[in-house]
């Protein structure tokens, strides 16, 4: 806004202003929705933030699991793996 | 901005609005840029969303087939080989006891374990004189301990506590020696044979014993020269003739201390029936609670034979999926002729069971204890003795360390000065080995 002795300017909106369609709920991670918006990431409680095979966000839970290592499978995806494991 | 027919009224523009000068990707993890602006963070597939050493956001790559994610000598994420999909063939002998042990394992390593459960008593013997007519008959063997070899892999420091289990005691017959011509007894004169004590699973040293543990086998009831009173169907405690094996139960959040497992029990052998009941009792069962809460059968120790008109006790434990193992062989059954001859032999304790399992971090390693033998009576007949006790309701019983049957004491072959002690023999203990996998 810009005034002067006779006027008052008005402003545009920067055309950069970031977005959201909704209201962002404090302390949770934020991703790009596309464009100039963002948009809320709540994976839940207890998870490890990751991308997946092609880049996307993601998450890993680790609710009900007890006694285990963060490691990957044969096809290099992260995995939850057993401490040791008995060979049955 | 609002506009009304006269005028129109501009609106500040805060100072703090965030831009993007740049769009933001779709399903793109948005990280700050300088002043108030944000920017896309799309590091690539297959990462960690991690801080650096700076404290700025960073990623680090997971895309490596079967790793673990671990730290290395700087504090810094790395990814770290895992133990191998199968074990390598070389063995490497680490450990071998018949008693409570426990050691570190390394992690990335597979071990091989072989259990070997606690041998049940041996029967024993009888032989019988009476108004110069004379019978014997030998016990049967005990039951073979079950037979457990497997491997496992530990990707983390860890402990395997090992607790293998003791025979069960043999039975006890009545002792002959030839006088000149006549028989004379010198010991358990009353003719009615004493069962064995159960084996028992080894326990860490300082912790408490269960008193849930095997009974002895029931004592003599009969006077040697007394009326011979009809078979009783009881003996000694338990559900049968003979006490059935102690109940053992492990669970989590009942740790006293690192390496010791929690038990209201310690996977006793039932003991030995008793001289006048008709079966052996149950050997011993365990319970161990697992992170789910659901109760597993772990090992128990074998079953006691029973005594005279005997049928043996079943062996210890069940057969549990995970924790993996075997219950025990049966014991042999006592041998008689019939009711009314009262010639009976001691049936063979049954075998110690063995699992393995995991118990939190631990590796729980254990062998049954033996069951004890059962007791015997002589009587008038002779009869051809009956199984040997070293069978196994699961064919992994290749461990036969069962006590070898008492023999029969036969009048006809003894001469002058002979003795003969017609006692069964006790069970093997139990032996664990572990092996290193390389």
């Amino acid at each position: 806004m810009i005034r002067t002795k006779s006027r008052v300017y008005g402003e545009t909106n920067d055309p950069n202003t970031v977005e959201s369609s909704g209201t962002i709920t404090v302390n949770k991670w934020l991703r790009g929705g596309g464009n100039k918006t963002i948009s809320g990431f709540t994976p839940g409680a207890n998870h490890i933030l990751i991308t997946t095979g092609t880049g996307t966000i993601s998450s890993i839970s680790l609710v009900g699991q007890f006694n285990k290592l963060i490691g990957t499978d044969e096809d290099g995806n992260i995995v939850l793996i057993d401490r040791g494991e008995i060979d049955d | 901005m609002i506009r009304d027919k006269d005028k129109i009224y501009a609106e500040i523009v805060s100072s703090n609005t965030v831009l993007v000068p740049d769009d933001l990707l779709k399903n793109k993890y948005v990280v700050s840029a300088s002043g108030f602006n944000v920017k896309t963070f799309n590091p690539g597939p297959k990462r960690i969303m991690i801080t650096n050493a700076n404290g700025d956001a960073d990623s680090f790559s997971y895309n490596q087939p079967d790793k673990l994610i671990g730290v290395d000598g700087n504090g810094r994420f790395e990814l770290v080989s895992q133990a191998p999909s199968v074990p390598p063939p070389g063995r490497v002998l680490i450990l071998e006891t018949t008693s409570y042990a426990h050691i570190q394992l390394e992690p990335f390593y597979w071990y091989e374990v072989e259990i070997i459960g606690g041998g049940g008593g041996g029967g024993a013997g009888v032989g019988r004189w009476h108004d110069g007519d004379s019978a014997f008959l030998k016990g049967t063997a005990g039951g073979a301990g079950a037979y457990l070899k497997t491997a496992f892999k530990t990707n983390v420091f860890t402990t395997a506590i090992f607790r293998p289990g003791t025979g069960g005691k043999k039975g006890s017959g009545t002792s002959w020696i030839m006088v000149g011509t006549t028989p004379t007894p010198t010991t358990n004169i009353d003719r009615y044979n004493r069962g064995g004590d159960g084996g028992k699973m080894a326990i860490q040293p300082g912790m408490v014993e269960s008193p849930a543990q095997a009974n002895d086998g029931a004592d003599p009831v009969y006077m040697f020269n007394g009326t011979l009173t009809p078979l009783i169907k009881t003996g000694g405690a338990g559900i049968n003739s003979g006490a059935n094996g102690g109940d053992s139960e492990m669970e989590l959040g009942h740790v006293v201390d690192e390496g010791s497992v929690p038990s209201d029990a310690q996977g006793v052998g039932g003991s030995g029936g008793g001289g006048n009941g008709l079966y052996g009792g149950d050997g011993g069962k365990s319970k161990y609670t697992g992170n789910t809460g659901v109760a597993r059968s772990a090992s128990g120790g074998g079953g006691g034979a029973g005594g005279g008109l005997a049928y043996a006790g079943d062996g210890g434990g069940t057969v549990p999926s995970k924790p993996i193992g075997y219950v025990g062989a049966g014991g042999g059954n006592g041998v008689f002729v019939s009711p009314d001859d009262y010639t009976l032999s001691s049936g063979g304790g049954g075998g110690g069971a063995s699992s393995i399992f995991q118990w939190g971090l631990h590796f729980i390693v254990c062998g049954g204890g033996g069951g004890g033998a059962g007791a015997g009576y002589g009587g008038v007949n002779e009869s051809t003795p009956g199984a040997d006790g070293t069978c196994s309701e699961t064919s992994y019983s290749s461990a036969n360390n069962g006590g070898v049957a008492g023999i029969g004491v036969n009048f006809n072959d003894m001469m002058d000065g002979d003795f003969i002690s017609p006692n069964g023999g006790t069970g093997g203990n139990g032996i664990i080995r572990l092996w290193r996998c390389e």
